[in-house]
């Protein structure tokens, strides 16, 4: 019996460290495969943000611009990304960053930390996807309150870091945590989604009762983007990207005064600009459903925004 | 509990310590622990249904000692019935009330007549199938005097709840399994770590072959009209792999977690898919319940010893019986009858006892011919279970039809590379390893400790990185 425990305890000690080892260079190789890429010279502009920026904005029509925009980005992550990337590119003078109404609402912190209705999914790929290019502070956060998704997308997360190394990408978009342009949602614009989407981006429960909080820790990263823009002369410019009028006008009006005091605040204070277009009244062709632009809408709203930007 | 599961993690470890570091003065008190642990294993999942299961075993064990005591055959021949109808009884109502009332209705309304059906809204217990069948046994061995009655109700229910092969197997034999309730267990060095080999190997099939081909096999067969002919064959492939894994990975797990506790049940896969013809593949595949039933059923029929249209009948009688085990619906059903008509040439012929031997014994590769003849007979059993796995008859055949079109010579749209690698790997590893109880055991090692355990570092690591999402055994359903 005391042989068997033995070499139980000697393989698991084998096992154990191995693991912690392949683990760590993993870690290590992955962090920095991602700090030794460089865009082209030529890029100057980066298109960061959600879903919105994600499929109105083509970076192919936009020149001298690329899109980063991963769908259900918080600024948290956001922050992370533009810091990564900004730190080995310095090349870069603009960031258009999509603000829209929901990007105002707790939604979001819910999701980063899989708390109540509609999270769980969310949360657990953005876990998989960003933790290990997350600074510590950040890791620490989402180990404090999030603590069984991180764990149980530990495994995507080691698997998705393999499979770059066993690629070798060399290309921020090919890691999955960075998003890319988006060409449309293959969705049908009906009452039925419009409702869907406000009920998911301004109410904690499907009954549209229990309205979201405005988001402290939304506000605090993107006061910290700017900030961080700020110092390297980056110019930023907030992107209130195109809604169907179905949607518009089901936002909550609270939300919507509070979203322009919060700007008005911004402009003041930090100055940044606005690229306000949610009521430009798009045809029903340009939307993949009612707050996403398809490609045809997307086509021409791109140099809508590109002519905006100095 | 499910093997693959944390639950199970920790209770395994648990039950092992407390069984040899505190239960071991005595193999009663052992007894006493499995039977108190493999309720809590089974009522893990819904302890309601212990009562059923104890119930049954309670009847038999009864039945048991009263065939034993009573001297009058009829007596005894009662008894025997009882148990019987009391284990078929209760398998009837929870698994095939529904069907036999379903298609009751049907042929009533096929003849003009209608009738308001009863339908049981019951949850089918599981592993019903498989603790049926060694209770049942039991009770034939000791109306045929191979056993002895069981005394000690302790060791009895030990036998028929054990944990390990409690929910699906291996269907285990009374004359095998219980004389080793009675013995004193001495822990065994060499039979627990090879056990240890034994569950890692069972949970990579499980975890990293069967739950992966599983969500390729479930995306196919829930679309197979969208899909090509070369895609529906990769289809039934997957499910192939799934389903051996599945099973086979389970029946690994539960022999493994047996000699830890310094038992030794039956051997339940022996590399099916290497096969020569469908006789062999039958003597390969679930050996508990084939040879359960050759035991129990074919035997008593007659076996060979009867003229050749009535072996004809008997073969297709076991083979009904087989599906119709294994679920109550015409899939099932026409996955056996297929299989009895995959076999019976070969018996009609005298070929079915031409491949006893391994393949290519002694051999590193297959020889030409043994090499078709094994792709041949794991094509068939592809095609057989495409009804096993398809939700109707109808479903079947389309999904066989598909597969037999002009597209069967197109690039599949499913084509998932670095899994079919992996599955691939798995095969031929399965292939070196043809000739010993499972792939994993080694007599004596000729190689470097630190290159072995690397080798169980990386299975581990595949196991960790590539485990699908986690599902419940297949054979938990029969």
């Amino acid at each position: 019996m005391k042989p068997f425990f033995i070499k139980l305890f000697k393989f698991s000690v084998f096992a154990v460290t191995a693991i912690l080892c392949l683990y760590a260079l993993t870690t290590a190789l992955y962090i920095y495969k991602l700090n030794t890429i460089k865009l082209g010279d030529n890029i100057n502009t980066l298109i960061l943000g959600d879903s919105q920026t994600q499929t109105a904005v083509n970076d192919s029509i936009f020149t001298n611009s690329i899109n980063y925009s991963h769908n259900s980005e918080h600024y948290l992550i956001t922050y992370n990304v533009l810091k990564l990337v900004v730190s080995n590119n310095p090349q870069i003078r603009n960031v258009v960053l999509g603000f829209s109404f929901h990007n105002t609402s707790t939604f979001y912190d819910r999701c980063l930390f899989n708390e109540g209705n509609k999270a769980e999914g969310i949360s657990r790929m953005l876990c998989s996807r960003y933790f290990t290019m997350l600074d510590n502070s950040n890791k620490l956060m989402l180990i404090e309150n999030n603590l069984p998704v991180v764990l149980k997308t530990l495994r995507p997360g080691v698997l998705d870091m393999m499979e770059s190394l066993v690629y070798n990408y060399s290309n921020y978009q090919d890691y999955r945590f960075i998003g890319r342009y988006y060409p449309g949602i293959k969705r049908i614009l009906n009452d039925s989604v419009v409702k869907e989407s406000i009920l998911w981006h301004f109410y904690t429960d499907s009954t549209g009762i229990e309205m979201e909080n405005f988001s402290d820790l939304q506000s605090e990263y993107l006061k910290k983007i700017i900030s961080f823009c700020k110092e390297r002369n980056i110019k930023v410019y907030l992107l209130n990207t195109p809604v169907h009028q179905d949607y518009y006008k089901q936002i909550p009006q609270e939300f919507i005064s509070r979203y322009y005091s919060y700007i008005k605040d911004l402009e003041e204070n930090y100055n940044v600009t606005l690229l306000d277009y949610p009521d430009c009244k798009f045809p029903d062709e340009y939307f993949g459903d009612g707050n996403h632009l398809n490609r045809l809408g997307a086509s021409v709203f791109t140099p809508m925004v590109m002519s905006r930007i100095e | 509990m499910l093997f693959n599961s944390i639950e199970f993690a920790i209770f395994l470890p648990i039950v092992f310590t407390l069984y040899w570091f505190v239960a071991n003065k005595n193999y009663r008190w052992q007894n006493f622990l499995i039977v108190i642990s493999s309720f809590v294993f089974y009522g893990w999942w819904d302890w309601r249904f212990l009562f059923l299961m104890i119930f049954s075993a309670g009847i038999d064990f009864l039945a048991g000692l009263k065939i034993e005591q009573t001297g009058n055959q009829k007596k005894k021949k009662a008894f025997l019935f009882l148990s019987i109808f009391t284990n078929l009884g209760i398998l009837g109502v929870f698994k095939y009330f529904n069907f036999f009332i379903d298609n009751f209705v049907r042929a009533f309304s096929f003849l003009g007549y209608q009738i308001n059906p009863v339908s049981l809204e019951v949850i089918l217990p599981v592993g019903i199938s498989f603790y049926t069948f060694q209770a049942l046994s039991y009770t034939i061995d000791v109306y045929k005097n191979r056993l002895p009655a069981v005394k000690e109700p302790v060791a009895y229910f030990a036998y028929i709840s054990f944990f390990p092969q409690l929910v699906a197997g291996p269907i285990e034999r009374a004359t095998n399994l219980l004389p080793q309730f009675y013995k004193a267990r001495r822990f065994d060095y060499d039979n627990a770590v090879n056990g240890l080999r034994q569950i890692l190997w069972g949970l990579f099939k499980k975890i990293v072959i069967a739950d992966n081909c599983s969500i390729y096999a479930n995306e196919i067969f829930s679309n197979y009209r969208h899909y090509s002919g070369s895609t529906l064959l990769l289809g039934s492939f997957f499910f192939a792999f799934q389903i051996y894994c599945d099973f086979s990975g389970y029946s690994d797990i539960a022999i493994g977690s047996a000699r830890l506790f310094g038992f030794s049940l039956m051997r339940n896969f022996a590399y099916p898919y290497f096969s020569r013809d469908i006789a062999e593949f039958w003597r390969r595949w679930h050996i508990s319940l084939s040879t359960w039933f050759r035991d129990y059923v074919y035997i008593p029929l007659g076996g060979t010893k009867v003229r050749r249209h009535i072996q004809i009948r008997n073969i297709l009688i076991v083979f009904l019986i087989s599906g119709f085990w294994h679920g109550a619906s015409w899939t099932f059903i026409a996955w056996g009858l297929l299989n009895a008509l995959y076999f019976l040439p070969l018996l009609i012929f005298g070929k079915h006892r031409s491949n006893i031997n391994t393949a290519a014994e002694g051999k590193l590769l297959p020889s030409p011919v043994e090499f078709i003849q094994i792709s041949l007979t794991f094509l068939l059993t592809s095609i057989a279970w495409i009804f096993f796995r398809s939700k109707s008859l109808s479903d079947s055949f389309a999904y066989i039809s598909g597969i037999f079109s002009k597209s069967l010579f197109t690039v599949p749209e499913v084509f998932p590379k670095s899994f079919i690698a992996i599955i691939m790997a798995f095969v031929l590893v399965e292939w070196l390893q043809r000739d010993k109880q499972h792939a994993l055991h080694v007599e004596s090692l000729k190689i470097p400790r630190l290159a072995v355990w690397g080798f169980y570092l990386i299975l581990i690591l595949i196991i960790f990185l590539y485990g699908g999402t986690q599902q419940q055994f297949i054979y938990f359903q029969f």
